[in-house]
């Protein structure tokens, strides 16, 4: 009787201290700053603006001047502040969906790193739900040049806009195209992407691609049917890939328009599970 | 305080594996708190979520591993799994056991040696080894062994002595040794220790030697019995065997027999009245029943029954009484119990009113003259529902216990036999192949009393059966028997039966009307119990057989 007292003691105690949160949402920022600090010796600003918390990480230094890589070691610094913004995005009660380090040189102003994770995402790989490699391409990854950053860098300020699902879906898809267009054998040196953004027009998922076939004459470039509808369906593969593995479905059609030569591909949402399973073809 | 260290040390030495084991778990179980503690929430909520997961894969694989080490290795072949069974658990007193007086006053005194075992070492006197439980079964061997170490309050270890015998010789043997050694522990530390050997006989019969090595097994697992029990030790403990067996002692071992192995001897018989009256009294307060009930018909009614099969009739009684759908037990239904533990469950099988009428005659013939003639016995049902393969039966009962046979009681059961072919033969002029049975039972008897029991007119007296003996190798052989000895005796049997047949034809022909009476009886209700025969044979002014054999001479 004793015993079993003992042990539903014991099972209260563990339960009730792993429902205690260990960064609070009142500490939220202090903890990130502090295990930055503590764990990889960088200083860090935070900012949580709605559900996404940003990071910034001034390092001199950043780019290699001579090929413009991020240098391997400033790439673990980023590696390591992206560890513990994700240890207490996921251990806190504050409500955060996606976490963003924005990386900068501070000699170099406007220019970014710029990595988002989406927590649920996190989690998933945590629990072994999604592989190490699907996991890398959840994570939006852009360098990019950002005006605002030099403002801020020069007020002091940092400005982070709250990322919506809906933006996060269409970076994500976006940078997997132009992934896919220079790392698959098959593709990779055949087409060049110019251009590639996407976003939700009214209830219209839209894609603005601008990719082309290298290497080929112009006449073939402009009468060459094959490899416009190649582009268009491999770009709608990859659209309704992340759709579905996101579950999302705020849409009614999905287009994507080749701004090269002015070819579009519309399928509502209703013939994507047909499309997919190959019941219907894209004439 | 000598005795309290030594139980500590032996707790100790008997438990360490399961204390470290136990210590081992709650340090693992508290690092596992404490790192689970330090972990950031998500991380403790992770682990925590796939903890029963986890268990779920532990305990499957211990299962599959347990299961593996069972059929493959089975926990090693010499592996003796018995516990300890204290006394003061098993609470069977000695006003528990009911019914075999004699057997509890013998079992009491070795209780009272076991007690009092420093009082006679001090004396000098040697401390009981074994005691032998025989007797039929059913008569509360092992019950009394419960009650013996509930009262003497020592370690009691049980088992049965077919555990010891396996396919490979010497496994036997080894179970043995386990058994004492565990024994000698337990004796040392709580002063004594009683090891209890249901159905003995199956290791204590008499070594047999082949050359083809049969029974090597038996062998060896009962020598190393009979070398525990009395064998050359540094130290005697007070390890007493209590064996139980239904066989006879003489298919014992000679050697299990001896002074200092089961030195003392208890016979369990089947209870006498009293004891059975004592066993209805106490398994009757145990259901519902009507307190009007003659306990003493009832435990004249269950001669030769024993405690087992009480037990039984009043169960019986009990789940007669449930479908019946009544309150309470009456005698009604400890009737019918015991009828179908005498004779199996009714089943009506087809018969034409002919057949059904002529079993009646039968089964009449037999009644009166078992009422009016035999001196032993009582009839307590005449019956034509089959049971057991019979069409008809007469059931009857020894009146009192008696434990010899006289010229009268075997020529009274003659008469009964024969009585159903001469009920036959008086109303049909014929006779049924429904007398083969009676035939076999009175010739046998009619045999006995002439070749055997010296019970004839000629004055041949002697055993003849032993002539031509295959068991007694000392017998002398059929040849040696003079033919006319033969002739004579045979004649002799016969003589019986036909004067036993003149006899029933004269009463039966003569007490006709009762016979009549009985078949409208029996064909109209099936079945008449004993106040209902007696009511009939009142009805005709006649009683049971010492006022009748008057009559009949």
């Amino acid at each position: 009787m004793i015993l079993n007292r003992a042990i539903l003691l014991l099972v209260f105690c563990i339960a009730f201290a792993s429902c205690t949160p260990t960064y609070p949402k009142e500490r939220i920022v202090e903890s990130v700053q502090k295990l930055c600090e503590k764990e990889y010796n960088v200083d860090v600003e935070v900012v949580i603006e709605g559900s996404t918390m940003g990071v910034r990480i001034p390092l001199e230094g950043l780019f290699d001047t001579e090929t413009l890589q991020i240098k391997p070691e400033a790439f673990d610094k980023i590696t390591g502040v992206m560890l513990s913004a994700s240890r207490v995005a996921l251990s806190s009660d504050r409500s955060i969906d996606f976490y963003t380090v924005i990386t900068y040189d501070p000699k170099v102003p406007g220019a970014e790193v710029v990595m988002t994770r989406y927590i649920f995402d996190l989690r998933r790989f945590f629990l072994g739900d999604i592989s190490r490699g699907e996991f890398a391409k959840r994570m939006v990854f852009d360098v990019r040049f950002n005006p605002q950053a030099i403002i801020d860098t020069w007020l002091g300020d940092f400005t982070l806009k709250d990322q919506s699902f809906t933006e996060f879906i269409c970076e994500q898809t976006s940078r997997r195209i132009q992934d896919e267009f220079r790392e698959n054998k098959d593709l990779a040196g055949k087409f060049k992407v110019i251009f590639c953004k996407g976003s939700l027009d009214g209830k219209t998922l839209k894609f603005v691609v601008d990719i082309s076939r290298e290497g080929l004459p112009v006449s073939e470039l402009i009468h060459g049917k094959a490899w416009h509808g190649e582009i268009l369906e491999f770009c709608m593969q990859k659209i309704c890939y992340v759709a579905y593995i996101y579950s999302f479905k705020d849409f009614d059609e999905i287009e994507v328009f080749n701004k090269f030569d002015n070819k579009s591909l519309i399928i509502s949402k209703d013939e994507i599970s047909k499309w997919r399973n190959r019941r219907i073809r894209i004439d | 305080m000598l005795i309290l260290h030594k139980r500590i040390k032996l707790f100790l030495l008997d438990h360490w594996i399961k204390m470290a084991i136990g210590s081992a778990v709650v340090l693992l179980i508290g690092a596992a708190i404490y790192g689970l503690s330090t972990l950031e929430s998500f991380y403790r909520h992770m682990t925590l979520a796939t903890l029963p997961l986890q268990i779920l894969i532990v305990a499957v694989n211990a299962m599959i591993f347990v299961y593996m080490y069972m059929t493959v290795f089975r926990g090693g072949f010499a592996k003796l799994d018995k516990g300890l069974v204290k006394g003061e658990k098993i609470a069977v007193s000695f006003n528990d056991v009911i019914g075999i007086d004699e057997a509890k006053q013998e079992s009491w005194e070795v209780v009272e040696l076991i007690k009092d075992r420093r009082k006679l070492q001090q004396i000098g006197g040697q401390v009981i080894k074994g005691i032998l439980m025989m007797g039929p079964p059913g008569c509360g061997k092992t019950y009394l062994a419960k009650a013996i170490a509930t009262e003497s309050g020592i370690p009691f270890i049980s088992m049965s002595a077919s555990e010891f015998t396996e396919i490979f010789v010497g496994v036997g043997a080894s179970r043995m040794r386990k058994l004492f050694k565990k024994a000698r522990r337990l004796a040392e530390a709580h002063g004594g220790c009683i090891v209890f050997i249901d159905e003995l006989d199956a290791i204590g019969k008499k070594r047999g030697y082949s050359y083809l090595g049969q029974g090597q097994e038996t062998n060896a697992t009962q020598n190393q019995l009979l070398v525990e029990m009395d064998g050359l030790k540094q130290k005697q403990e007070n390890v007493i065997v209590i064996g139980a067996t239904n066989a006879p002692e003489d298919t014992l071992d000679e050697a299990m027999l001896r002074p200092g192995r089961f030195d003392r001897k208890v016979y369990i018989d089947r209870p006498n009245l009293e004891g059975r009256e004592s066993l209805f009294r106490f398994y009757l307060t145990k259901v519902k029943h009507d307190e009007k009930l003659d306990i003493g018909r009832l435990a004249r009614r269950a001669v030769r029954k024993t405690p087992a099969d009480i037990m039984n009739i009043v169960k019986e009684s009990a789940l007669i009484a449930t479908r019946n759908k009544k309150d309470i037990v009456s005698l009604k239904e400890i009737s019918d119990a015991m009828d179908r533990v005498d004779w199996g469950i009714k089943h009506r099988g087809f018969m034409t009113p002919k057949e059904r009428e002529m079993v009646a005659y039968h089964e009449a013939g037999h009644g009166v003259i078992l009422y009016m003639l035999h001196p032993a016995d009582d009839v307590f049902k005449i019956s034509i529902i089959s049971r057991k393969g019979y069409l008809g039966a007469t059931m009857h009962h020894p009146k009192e216990e008696l434990q010899t046979r006289n010229k009268d009681a075997y020529s009274a059961d003659i008469k009964t036999s024969l009585a159903g072919y001469v009920a036959e033969k008086i109303k049909y002029g014929t006779t049924s192949n429904g007398v083969s049975g009676d035939f076999m039972k009175s010739m046998q008897q009619a045999h006995d009393m002439v070749w055997r029991l010296g019970m004839g007119k000629s004055g041949l007296v002697g055993d003849y059966s032993i002539y031509g003996n295959t068991v007694n190798s000392n017998a002398p052989s059929a040849t040696q028997l003079a033919e006319s000895t033969k002739e004579k005796l045979n004649a002799e049997t016969q003589a019986i039966m036909q004067e036993c047949l003149k006899e029933v034809e004269e009463l039966l022909k003569k007490e006709w009307n009762i016979v009549e009476t009985l078949v409208k009886e029996l064909l109209a209700k099936e079945e008449l119990d004993f106040d209902e025969i007696e009511a009939i044979f009142k009805h005709f002014k006649k009683n049971e057989s010492a006022i009748s054999s008057d009559d009949t001479k």
